[in-house]
C-alpha cells in the first residue's frame, strides 16, 4: 500500500521534486507505522469513492473544497490525514472535518461513519434527502440508511451499497462502483 | 545467363523477354501490394489493439481503484471472442501485475515497453480523476496477414502464369509474322550463294535467325561478287573482240543514245571511246548522216530486223556502209534498243566499179578488133573472085597476087597486135624502158610501113 501511494504522488509531481517526494514519503511512512493496513485500504477507498458518482449541482454552492467528513474518531482518519496531503478529488482540494455531536452533517459531500459511532442512525437519517455520500462499517449501515458499506470478506476489503438510499440522497452511482459492489440493495428493479 | 540467352532464337527470346519484364512488373506489383496490404493491416490492426487498450482502461479503472483484481480479470475476459488477442496484462503504477487475461501467452511480471511486446501491441494508462492508477497493455497477434501476404503471392504468381501463356502466344504470333519470312528470305539467299565459301567473320555472328540471315547474306554477297566479277571479265573480253573487228559495232538504246560502241567508232568520228558512250546518234554521226539513216533506226526500234546498204554523208566523209540492226527485244515485247553493225564496203564499191569499167572496154575493143579483122577479109574475098574470073591473064593474076598478099600482111599484123595486147595484159611482156633517138624511131617505122 505505501508504494502506490507513493507511486500516486511521483505521477502527481514534477521530476525535479522526487527527491524532496521520497524524503517525505519516508517521513509519512515512519508516522504511519501504527495504522493497520485495512484502515489504509478503506481511507484509499475513501477517496476513490468520489470519482464514481455524481453528486447535483446544488451540492457544490456551499463550498468549493470537497468535504470529507468523519463521523467519530477512529483509524481511518490518521490513514486519511496521510493520504490527503495535497491530493484532489475530482479536481478539487479535500478538507478533513471531524464531525462533532450537534455539527450539520449535510455540508459533508462524503460522511464516513465508522462502527464506533453510536447514533449511526440518526446521523445518517439527518442526511436523508440530502446530497452527502455516506459510508460506514458498520453491520447495518445500509438498513440505517447508508449509501456504501464496507465490509472485509477474504482479508480484503470490498463494499455494499444500497442504491435506494443513494437515489433518496440525490447522488448517483457509476455503473463501473456498482459492479465491484458485493451486494447491491434497494433495487429499484 | 547472357550466353544461354544469345542462343535463344528470336521467339524464344521474345517469350523469355516478356516473362521476365511481366515478371519484375508483378514481383514489384505484388512485393508493393504486399507491402501496402501489410502496413494497413498492421495500422488497422494497432488502432484496434489500441482502441481495446483504452476502453480497458476506461472499463477496468474502478476495478483497479478499488483493488479488485477478480473484477479485473472479468472485463478483461470479455476479450474471449477475440481470438488474435495473445494477452491483456494490467499493471498498477508500482509495477505489479494487477490482472490478466491469458490465452496465448503469459504476461510479464514487470510492465514491458510497448516495443517489447511482440506481434502488435497497445498500451493505455488508467485514468481515474486525472491520476495514474496504472496501464492496460494489450497484445495482438499479426494473425492471418501472413496468409494475406501469401494470397497476395500467389495471385501474382497466377498473373504472371496467364501473363506467361499470353507473352506465349504473343511470341507465336511474332514469330510467323517476323521470323518466318526472315527464315525464308535467309533461305533464299542461302540457295542464291550456296557456291560461294562463307565468311568465316560473319558465322557465328549471332546464334538465332538473325544470325542465319547474316550468314545467308553473306553467302549471297560472295556469290554476287563472283558473278560481278566474271561479268566485267565477260565485257572485257567483249569489248577486246568487238574493238579487233573492222567494223562499227553499237547498242543503240530506245532514247537514240549509245550504250556500248568498239573502237572502229573512234577511228570513224575521231572521237575517244569512252565519250561516244551515253550520246545520241545525231550527235555523233551528224544531222545529213542521221537523217539518212534514221527511217531504218525507227524500224529496228519498231522490233524489225533492219539489213541495207546506203551511202552516208557522214561529218567526217561519206561512206558507203552495209548495216545490220537487231532489235533487242524483251521477253514481254517491248523493245530495249538495238545492236548496230556496221562495215564500210566503199572500197567494195570502187573494185566493182572498176571492173565493170575494164568489162565495158573490152567489149568495145573487141567490137573494133572484130571490125578490123572483118575489112582485110572484103579485098581477100574479091580478089580470091578475081582470081577464079581471070584465068591465066598474069598481070591480073600479079594485081590480085599483091592484094591479097597486103591484105594478109595486114590482117597478120592485127593478129599479132592483138597477141602483144594479149601478152601486156596478162602480163607476159615486160616493158624495158630506156632512151633513144626520135630519128632511129621513125626510120623504123617508115621501114616497117614500106616493107
Amino acid at each position: 500500500m505505501n508504494g502506490r501511494v507513493r507511486a500516486l504522488r511521483r505521477r502527481s509531481r514534477c521530476a525535479p521534486v522526487i527527491g524532496l517526494a521520497s524524503a517525505l514519503s519516508m517521513a509519512f511512512l515512519l508516522a504511519a507505522q501504527e495504522i493497520a493496513p485495512l484502515d489504509r485500504v478503506r481511507a484509499s477507498f475513501l477517496l476513490e469513492f468520489p470519482e464514481f458518482v455524481e453528486w447535483p449541482s446544488a451540492a457544490w454552492q456551499a463550498s468549493r473544497t470537497f468535504q470529507l467528513c468523519t463521523a467519530a474518531p477512529n483509524p481511518v482518519e490518521g490513514a486519511l490525514q496521510d493520504l490527503i496531503g495535497d491530493a484532489q478529488v475530482r479536481g478539487r482540494a479535500v478538507i478533513l472535518r471531524r464531525l462533532q455531536g450537534s455539527d450539520d452533517p449535510t455540508l459533508c459531500h462524503l460522511l464516513f461513519v465508522p462502527r464506533s459511532r453510536t447514533d449511526q442512525l440518526d446521523i445518517v437519517r439527518r442526511t436523508h434527502g440530502r446530497p452527502v455520500l455516506t459510508v460506514g462499517d458498520g453491520d447495518e449501515f445500509l438498513t440505517h440508511g447508508g449509501v456504501i458499506q464496507l465490509r472485509v470478506v477474504e482479508g480484503r476489503v470490498r463494499f455494499a451499497i444500497n442504491v435506494a438510499n443513494a437515489d433518496v440522497n440525490g447522488i448517483r452511482l457509476r455503473s463501473q462502483l456498482l459492479a465491484l459492489a458485493t451486494s447491491i440493495e434497494g433495487d429499484p428493479r | 545467363v547472357k550466353r544461354w540467352f544469345d542462343r535463344l532464337r528470336i521467339h524464344q527470346k521474345l517469350v523469355v523477354s516478356a516473362l521476365l519484364i511481366t515478371g519484375v512488373a508483378l514481383g514489384c506489383a505484388t512485393a508493393g501490394l504486399g507491402a501496402l496490404e501489410v502496413w494497413r493491416y498492421q495500422d488497422i490492426a494497432r488502432d484496434d489493439v489500441e482502441a481495446t487498450a483504452q476502453m480497458l482502461g476506461e472499463n477496468v479503472a474502478a476495478a483497479v481503484a478499488f483493488q479488485d483484481a477478480a473484477a479485473a480479470t472479468e472485463i478483461l475476459r470479455s476479450l474471449r471472442g477475440r481470438s488474435r488477442v495473445t494477452r491483456a496484462c494490467i499493471f498498477t503504477t508500482d509495477g505489479r501485475l494487477f490482472a490478466s487475461f491469458e490465452p496465448h501467452r503469459a504476461c510479464p511480471a514487470q510492465p514491458v515497453n510497448a516495443g517489447r511486446f511482440e506481434g502488435i501491441a497497445g498500451v493505455s494508462t488508467i485514468n481515474r480523476g486525472g491520476r495514474s492508477l496504472g496501464s492496460v497493455h494489450v497484445e495482438s497477434s499479426p494473425g492471418d496477414i501472413w496468409e494475406r501476404v501469401l494470397f497476395t503471392a500467389v495471385t501474382g504468381i497466377a498473373m504472371w502464369g496467364i501473363a506467361a501463356v499470353v507473352a506465349y502466344g504473343l511470341a507465336q504470333r511474332v514469330y510467323r509474322s517476323t521470323s518466318e519470312p526472315l527464315m525464308k528470305l535467309a533461305a533464299f539467299a542461302r540457295d542464291f550463294g550456296h557456291e560461294s565459301a562463307p565468311d568465316p567473320a560473319l558465322i557465328g555472328a549471332a546464334p538465332d535467325e538473325v544470325g542465319d540471315l547474316v550468314v545467308s547474306f553473306g553467302d549471297m554477297v560472295g556469290r554476287i561478287r563472283t558473278i560481278q566479277a566474271e561479268l566485267a571479265r565477260h565485257a572485257v573480253q567483249l569489248q577486246l573482240v568487238t574493238d579487233a573487228m573492222p567494223a562499227l559495232i553499237s547498242y543503240v538504246g530506245r532514247d537514240g543514245r549509245y550504250r556500248f560502241v568498239n573502237r572502229g567508232y573512234e577511228e570513224w568520228f575521231g572521237h575517244a571511246q569512252h565519250t561516244i558512250t551515253g550520246r545520241t546518234m545525231h550527235d555523233v554521226l551528224g544531222a545529213a548522216a542521221f537523217s539518212r539513216i534514221q527511217p531504218y533506226v525507227a524500224s529496228a526500234l519498231e522490233g524489225h530486223s533492219v539489213r541495207y546498204d546506203a551511202e552516208v554523208p557522214y561529218t567526217a566523209g561519206t561512206r558507203y556502209i552495209h548495216a545490220e540492226y537487231v532489235p533487242d527485244i524483251r521477253p514481254d515485247g517491248y523493245v530495249d534498243g538495238f545492236f548496230a553493225l556496221v562495215t564500210d564496203i566503199t572500197a567494195r564499191r570502187q573494185a566493182e566499179e572498176a571492173l565493170r569499167e575494164a568489162d565495158r572496154r573490152k567489149d568495145e575493143f573487141l567490137a573494133i578488133l572484130a571490125h578490123e579483122l572483118r575489112n582485110p577479109l572484103a579485098p581477100i574475098r574479091t580478089g580470091l573472085e578475081l582470081l577464079r574470073r581471070a584465068g591465066n591473064q598474069p598481070e591480073t593474076l600479079d594485081r590480085v597476087g599483091s592484094i591479097l598478099e597486103r591484105q594478109v600482111v595486114h590482117l597478120t599484123r592485127l593478129v599479132d597486135d592483138l597477141l602483144d595486147v594479149s601478152r601486156i595484159t596478162s602480163g607476159k611482156i615486160a616493158l624495158r624502158r630506156r632512151l633513144c633517138t626520135l630519128k632511129d624511131l621513125v626510120d623504123r617505122a617508115v621501114e616497117l610501113r614500106h616493107c
